[in-house]
C-alpha cells in the first residue's frame, strides 16, 4: 500500500478506487456479522464462490463479505447489486439457483424475498423491508457495503475524509467546538456530552493524554458496538483519531472484549491497514500529527466496562472501579488525563465533522441529538439492530420496525438499558426514546439494549434475572452493591418460590435506596433499577406472588401446576410418552391424569398437547382440581354422554403449532 | 480554607479528606475499611456523609472525598443514619458473630437483621490485602473472584510461597477472618507463645528465644562458616532422623530453588548460603503429597514461621499420617530478590552474580567471591535491593525452629547453633563437630536491632487500627 501524505492524495486514492469499480456489474454482498455467521453465512459464501467458479463467472461477478446488516432474525442475508435485491435466510442449497436465475437471468427468486404478512406481498429491495424502511441508518450505514477487512471499501465511501478535514482545515479547538455544538452525548450509558469530556481532558494539566474506546459491551442481549467494531472498524478508528487530535493525545487504547473474536480480528486488520496508509503513526496525512493505538483485550468481566475499572484493567490491574472522586479526564490511565467513549460515540464523530453540527442537531430531540442504535431482541418478530433518530417512540421501534409481538401475543413491557435500566410498560409505549425520557421513566438509555417482553413473561422473574446477573458481575468491592444485591436476590428468590412475605416489597425498596445513594460506582448506584422499575409498574404482580401465591404470567415453577382437563383429553398418550418423570397416568381410551407428586413442572406435556386439543392446562394461585375418579376415565363412556371426544386425533396433530390456550392466560415460556 | 461539618466550622488543609477534617475536631465518623497509612478503598461505605455543593446534596464517602473550601458536610443526617443502618444490617447478616460489627450495629439500633443469617467472618474491608501490598510489599493475598463470590485469598487458593508470616494482616483485620485463612501464615505474638509452648523445650530468653543448648560449631564440611547445616542434615539422614531434606540448591546461575534431597550427595549439592527468598511452601506440600513424611526443612525465620503455622492450622497428621517435620532455621536479617541482587552485584563490582563462587553477609558486609577474588561492600548500601517484607519481620534467630544456625556470635570458621526443641537436640547429638564459645550478646544485639526495626514499621500499622 502507498502511504497517503496529504488530503489531495487521499482524494486521489478514493477516485482511483472508485474508478476501478464498475457499479453496473453484478455484485453480491453477504452479511458476515456474528449472527449470520452463526446461521451459516460462511457456508453460503463458500457456495457462492464455488458456484461462480463453476460457472466461470468469477471475473464478472463481485463478491463482498460485509459487516452485520442488522436484520439478524433472517440471516444469512445476501444483497445483490445493482438493484439491491435482498434475499433472506439463504442456504448453500439456494446458491446455484441464485446464480443461475438472478445473476445470469436477472430473475427474482420470490421465495427468498421478505414476505410482509400484513400486506401479503414480497419485498424486493432491502431498504423497503419494513425493518429497514423505518430506520434512519447513519452510523450503521457503512455496514451494508463495507468489507471490514478492506480499508479501500471505507475510503470509497468517503472514509478518512473527516480526518483529513480536521487535520488540515481545523484547529483542535475548532474540532472541540464542532463536537460540542453537535451536542453529541456519549452512547455508552450515561449520556455525558462527549465534547465536554474531550475539552476537560484537553484542558487537564497532566501529560501524556490518552483516548480510549470502550468496546466492553456486556449488557445481556446488546450487540450494537460489536457489530460496528466487526463491520466497520475504520469508522470507529477515524472518530478516535479525530478525538485524539482534538484532545492532544498521541496514544489511544481500544478495550475490546476477548469474547468478540471477530471484532478483535477485524480491528487488528483495520489498525494494520490504517498504519500502512499513514492514518496512524507519525505525521498523519502529512499534518505532523502523531497518534497510534494499542488494543487491550478484556478478560470477560462486565464491570470492566465501567470507565475507571476499564482503565485499571488497561494498567494491568484488576478491573475494578476506582474509589476516587476525581474525573478520569484529570486522572485516568496511569493517573494521566484520559478520555473514554464507547464505540458508537466514536463512530458518530466522522459524520459530524463531514456533515456538520447543524446536520446532527437537525436529527433527534431537544436533549438528545442524532440517531441511536438499539439491539431489539426478545419477543418481537424482527429482532436485530435498529438505528433510529432520537425521539422515535418505543411503539414505532417495536411495532413498525420490530413487526410487533411474536405469535400474536400481548406486549407486556420493554426492558431498556441492560442491568442498569428498567422496564417500561405499555402505557408509555408512545414515549419518544431519548436519554432524558427513559431516565424519567425509571429506566435508562444505557448502551441501547431493548428487550421486548410479552404477556408470558413474569416480571418478578425478570427482576430476579437481572439481580442474579449483577450478583455475579458486580466487582463485589462495596457493601451496598455486593450485600444489597445478594439480599435482593434472596428476597426475589423467595417471592418466585412462593415464600414471599408481607414487607418484602418495602424491604427491596429500602435496600435499593441505600444501593442508589451509597454504592461506589455507577454499576452499584443503578443496580437496583430493574427491581425498582418493576415494582413501580408491576407491583400488582409482585403482590399476586406474595399474597396469593400466584404467578400471573404462569412462569414461576413453584407457583404453577399442570393439570389435564378431563373434558378435553383425547387420551392420545402424547403427553404420557413425553413426560420425563412418568408422572402421567392413563392409557388408550383412558383419560390422562398428572400425578402432582411426581410432576417436576417441566411443561413438556403442555408443549406437546396438540393445540386443537389443548387439554393440558397451566394454572397458578388456585388448587389443582382433584383427579377424575378412575372409574370415570374411560373415554367410551364419555362419548356416550355425547361429549364428542375424538380419540387418536391427537397423534395426527403432533408437531402442529399451538395457538391460544384456553383460559386466556396460558402459553409457553420461551425463555 | 474552611468548611462546615455538622454546623461546626473547621479549618482544612490542602489534600485533607472530609474524614481527617472531621476527626481533627473530634467528630466521629464510623469506618471499617479505612486506615490512615493505606490508600482509601471506599468499600465499606460506612463513612458515608452528605455534602452540599452549589445547592445540590450528595452522599459521598468521607475517607476519600477531598475537603474543599466552603463545603457543607452532614455526618448525622437522617438519610446518612439510614444508610449506615442498612449497611450494618447487611454486614451483621453476613457476619453475625463478629464483635466489631455487633457493637456498631447495636450503636445504630440494628438488633436482628431481616435477612437469612450467614456464617461469614470476613467483611471484605480489604485492610489485610492492602497492608500486605502497600506497606509490607509482599502481596501474598488479594481479593479473588467477584460479585457475591468475592473473597480474600492467595493466588489459585494455594498455599502461599510469598507470605512471610509477619502478621500485619492479622493486626489490621477487624474480625477473626484472616486468622482462619489456611494458606497464609500470619503469626501474632499470641501465636508465638502458643507455638513455643507446643513445639519447643528449654529456657525462654527475651532475645535468644527458647533454647536448651547454644554453641559454636565447626565441622569438616565445606559449607557456610562452620558447615553446621550441611553436617546436621547428613547426620540426620545417616541416623535415620528424617528421610529427606528440603534445601535450597543453586540453579545454573546464582538463582536457586528448593529441592528435596534424600542422600549425602544431594545435601552436599545444596551447601552454602543463598541470600534469596525462593518458593518453599509449595515444594513442601508437593513433597508431602509425593509421599515424603519425615522431612527436614531448612529455611529463614519467615519460612520457619510458615511451617509452624502450617502445623498449627492444618491437621497435617490427618492429611499426611506419620508426618514429622524437623525445622532447621537460619539466622536472617534480610533477603534479596535474585534480579535485584544480580543487578546490584554487576553494578557495584562488575561481577556476574551467576558466576560467583560464594556469597556471604558477615559483620555488616556483603562479600562476593568470584574468580578467586573477594569483593565487598556495606550491606546498608544495598537497602533498595532488600525484599520489602523483611522490614516487617521481627525474627532474626529463627525463634520457632527446632534448631537455629547462623554465623553471628561465633568465631570465624564456626557456625552458631541454638537448639530449641527435643528434635533439635537429638539432631545435634547425632552430629560430629567441634564446640566453641558463643558470644550471646552479639546475637542479642542483632535480635534487638531487627525487632526494633520491625516494631517501628508495625507501629505505623497499629497506629491506624481502630480498636
Amino acid at each position: 500500500m502507498l502511504r497517503i501524505n496529504s488530503k489531495e492524495e487521499l482524494k486521489a486514492l478514493r477516485t482511483n478506487i472508485t474508478s476501478k469499480r464498475d457499479l453496473s456489474k453484478p455484485y453480491i454482498t453477504i452479511c458476515s456479522g456474528t449472527a449470520c455467521h452463526a446461521t451459516g453465512s460462511d457456508a453460503v459464501a463458500a457456495a457462492i464462490q464455488a458456484e461462480l467458479e463453476k460457472q466461470g463467472l468469477t471475473e464478472d461477478v463481485g463478491v463482498r463479505r460485509t459487516g452485520c446488516h442488522g436484520f439478524c432474525e433472517r440471516g444469512p442475508i445476501i444483497v445483490i447489486y445493482p438493484g439491491e435485491l435482498c434475499y433472506l435466510n439463504v442456504t448453500p442449497e439456494d446458491v446455484p439457483e441464485i446464480i443461475a436465475k438472478t445473476i445470469k437471468e436477472n430473475e427474482i427468486i420470490e421465495r427468498l424475498l421478505y414476505y410482509d404478512s400484513s400486506t401479503g406481498e414480497r419485498i424486493v429491495h432491502e431498504h423497503e423491508i419494513p425493518f429497514y424502511k423505518y430506520q434512519t441508518r447513519v452510523v450503521f450505514s457503512g455496514n451494508l457495503w463495507v468489507d471490514p477487512a478492506n480499508i479501500d471499501d471505507y475510503i470509497a465511501l468517503g472514509g478518512y475524509q473527516a480526518l483529513a478535514k480536521v487535520l488540515h482545515e481545523m484547529t483542535p479547538e475548532e474540532v472541540l467546538e464542532e463536537v460540542k455544538s453537535a451536542n453529541l452525548r456519549g452512547r455508552g450509558g450515561g449520556g455525558f456530552p462527549a465534547g465536554r469530556k474531550w475539552e476537560s481532558t484537553r484542558n487537564a494539566t497532566g501529560k501524556p493524554k490518552y483516548v480510549i474506546v470502550n468496546c466492553d459491551e456486556g449488557d445481556p442481549g446488546a450487540y450494537m458496538d460489536r457489530s460496528i467494531m466487526e463491520g466497520n472498524p475504520h469508522r470507529v478508528l477515524e472518530g478516535l483519531i479525530i478525538a485524539a487530535y482534538a484532545i492532544g493525545s498521541q496514544q489511544g487504547f481500544v478495550y475490546v472484549r476477548q469474547e468478540y473474536p471477530l471484532a478483535v480480528k477485524n480491528l487488528a486488520i483495520a489498525l494494520e491497514q490504517a498504519r500502512e496508509y499513514g492514518f496512524l503513526g507519525k505525521d498523519i496525512l502529512g499534518s505532523g500529527f502523531e497518534f497510534d493505538v494499542k488494543v487491550h483485550r478484556g478478560a470477560g468481566a462486565f464491570v470492566s466496562g465501567e470507565s475507571s475499572a476499564l482503565m485499571n484493567a488497561i494498567e494491568g490491574k484488576v478491573g475494578e472501579p476506582r474509589p476516587k472522586y476525581t474525573h478520569t479526564s484529570d486522572s485516568g490511565i496511569w493517573d494521566k488525563p484520559s478520555s473514554l467513549n464507547n464505540v458508537e460515540t466514536y463512530a458518530t464523530v466522522p459524520l459530524i465533522i463531514r456533515k456538520g453540527a447543524d446536520w446532527f442537531n437537525s436529527i433527534g430531540t431537544e436533549g438528545s441529538k442524532g440517531t441511536k442504535i438499539f439491539s431489539l431482541v426478545g419477543k418481537v418478530n424482527n429482532t436485530g439492530l435498529v438505528e433510529v433518530p432520537m425521539g422515535t417512540t418505543l411503539r414505532d421501534i417495536i411495532y413498525k420496525i420490530g413487526g410487533g409481538i411474536r405469535g400474536g401475543k400481548k406486549f407486556k413491557a420493554v426492558q431498556t438499558g441492560g442491568p442498569s435500566g428498567g422496564v417500561i410498560p405499555e402505557q408509555y409505549l408512545d414515549t419518544p426514546v431519548d436519554f432524558d425520557a427513559l431516565t424519567k421513566l425509571g429506566s435508562m438509555m444505557g448502551s441501547g439494549g431493548m428487550i421486548v417482553m410479552d404477556e408470558d413473561t413474569c416480571i418478578v422473574d425478570i427482576a430476579r434475572y437481572f439481580v442474579d446477573f449483577l450478583c455475579n458481575e458486580s466487582c463485589g468491592k462495596c457493601v451496598p452493591c455486593r450485600e444489597g444485591l445478594k439480599r435482593m436476590r434472596e428476597i426475589l428468590n423467595g417471592i418466585v418460590a412462593g415464600k414471599g412475605r408481607e414487607g418484602d416489597i418495602e424491604l427491596l425498596k429500602e435496600i435499593a435506596d441505600v444501593m442508589k445513594s451509597a454504592s461506589l460506582c455507577a454499576l452499584g448506584t443503578t443496580a437496583a433499577n430493574p427491581v425498582l422499575s418493576t415494582i413501580r409498574y408491576f407491583s400488582d404482580e409482585y403482590e399476586a406472588h406474595i399474597r396469593d401465591g400466584r404467578c400471573p404470567a404462569l412462569v414461576c415453577k413453584d407457583l404453577i401446576s399442570f393439570y389435564i382437563d378431563p373434558d378435553k383429553c383425547t387420551a392420545c398418550r402424547l403427553c404420557m410418552k413425553n413426560c420425563p418423570e412418568g408422572a402421567i397416568e392413563g392409557d388408550k381410551r383412558v383419560i390422562h391424569v398428572i400425578d402432582q407428586t411426581k410432576c417436576i413442572k417441566c411443561g413438556i406435556c403442555y408443549d406437546v398437547c396438540p393445540s386443537k386439543v389443548g387439554a393440558v392446562m397451566k394454572i397458578s394461585g388456585e388448587p389443582v382440581p382433584p383427579p377424575i375418579p378412575e372409574a370415570e376415565r374411560g373415554i367410551e363412556r364419555r362419548k356416550e354422554k355425547g361429549e364428542g371426544r375424538k380419540e387418536e386425533k391427537g397423534e395426527k396433530e403432533r408437531g402442529e403449532g399451538k395457538g391460544q390456550k384456553a383460559k386466556g392466560e396460558g402459553g409457553r415460556d420461551e425463555r | 480554607m474552611k468548611m462546615e461539618i455538622d454546623g461546626r466550622a473547621v479549618k482544612i488543609e490542602e489534600g485533607q479528606t472530609i474524614l481527617e477534617a472531621a476527626r481533627s475536631i473530634g467528630i466521629d465518623i464510623p469506618t471499617l475499611c479505612y486506615h490512615p497509612a493505606l490508600e482509601p478503598l471506599g468499600a465499606c461505605r460506612l463513612c458515608s456523609v452528605e455534602i452540599e455543593k452549589r445547592g445540590r446534596k450528595k452522599v459521598v464517602t468521607a475517607c476519600n472525598y477531598p475537603a474543599e473550601d466552603g463545603l457543607q458536610v452532614s455526618t448525622k443526617s437522617q438519610d446518612i443514619i439510614g444508610v449506615r443502618k442498612m449497611l450494618l444490617e447487611l454486614l451483621l447478616a453476613r457476619c453475625p458473630e463478629e464483635g466489631r460489627i455487633q457493637s456498631l450495629a447495636r450503636e445504630y439500633g440494628v438488633v436482628k437483621p431481616r435477612f437469612v443469617l450467614e456464617d461469614e467472618r470476613c467483611i471484605l474491608c480489604g485492610l489485610c490485602t492492602r497492608v500486605c501490598e502497600e506497606l509490607v510489599g509482599v502481596s501474598a493475598i488479594n481479593v479473588i473472584s467477584r460479585g457475591v463470590e468475592r473473597e480474600v485469598g492467595t493466588p489459585y487458593r494455594e498455599l502461599s510461597d510469598d507470605c512471610i508470616g509477619c502478621g500485619s494482616c492479622a493486626l489490621v483485620c477487624p474480625t477473626e477472618a484472616i486468622k482462619r485463612e489456611k494458606n497464609i501464615y500470619p503469626t501474632t505474638a499470641e501465636d508465638i507463645v502458643e507455638l513455643e509452648a507446643k513445639f519447643l523445650v528449654g529456657e525462654r530468653d527475651e532475645e535468644l528465644g527458647v533454647y536448651n543448648d547454644i554453641t559454636a560449631g565447626k565441622t569438616s564440611m565445606d559449607g557456610q562458616d562452620g558447615g553446621m547445616v550441611t553436617a546436621l542434615l547428613i547426620a540426620g539422614i545417616e541416623n535415620n532422623l528424617f528421610d529427606a531434606a528440603l534445601v535450597v540448591q543453586r540453579e545454573a546461575g546464582y538463582n536457586a530453588e528448593y529441592v528435596v534431597v534424600d542422600d549425602v550427595a544431594g545435601i552436599l549439592s545444596a551447601s552454602g548460603t543463598k541470600y534469596l527468598r525462593v518458593p518453599m511452601m509449595s515444594k513442601l506440600e508437593a513433597a508431602l503429597k509425593a509421599g515424603k513424611r519425615r522431612i527436614a526443612v531448612v529455611g529463614t525465620p519467615c519460612e520457619v514461621r510458615a511451617v509452624r503455622k502450617l502445623q498449627q492450622l492444618w491437621d497435617l497428621e490427618r492429611e499426611y499420617p506419620g508426618v514429622e517435620l524437623t525445622i532447621l532455621g537460619l539466622f536472617c536479617f534480610e533477603s534479596f530478590d535474585y534480579w535485584g541482587l544480580k543487578a546490584y552485584t554487576k553494578r557495584t563490582f562488575g561481577v556476574e552474580l551467576d558466576k560467583a563462587e560464594k556469597t556471604q553477609i558477615s559483620k555488616g558486609k556483603y562479600i562476593v567471591t568470584a574468580d578467586g577474588k573477594a569483593y565487598s561492600c556495606d550491606v546498608r548500601e544495598m537497602e533498595s535491593e532488600i525484599r520489602e517484607g523483611c522490614a516487617f519481620c521481627d525474627d532474626f534467630a529463627s525463634r520457632l525452629a527446632d534448631i537455629a544456625i547462623g554465623s553471628v556470635g561465633s568465631p570465624d570458621g564456626y557456625s552458631t547453633v541454638i537448639v530449641r526443641s527435643k528434635a533439635g537436640k537429638k539432631l545435634l547429638d547425632a552430629t560430629e563437630f567441634t564446640r566453641a564459645e558463643v558470644d550471646k550478646k552479639e546475637i542479642a544485639k542483632l535480635v534487638k536491632f531487627k525487632k526494633r526495626n520491625a516494631d517501628k514499621n508495625i507501629g505505623t500499622i497499629l497506629e491506624g487500627v481502630v480498636v
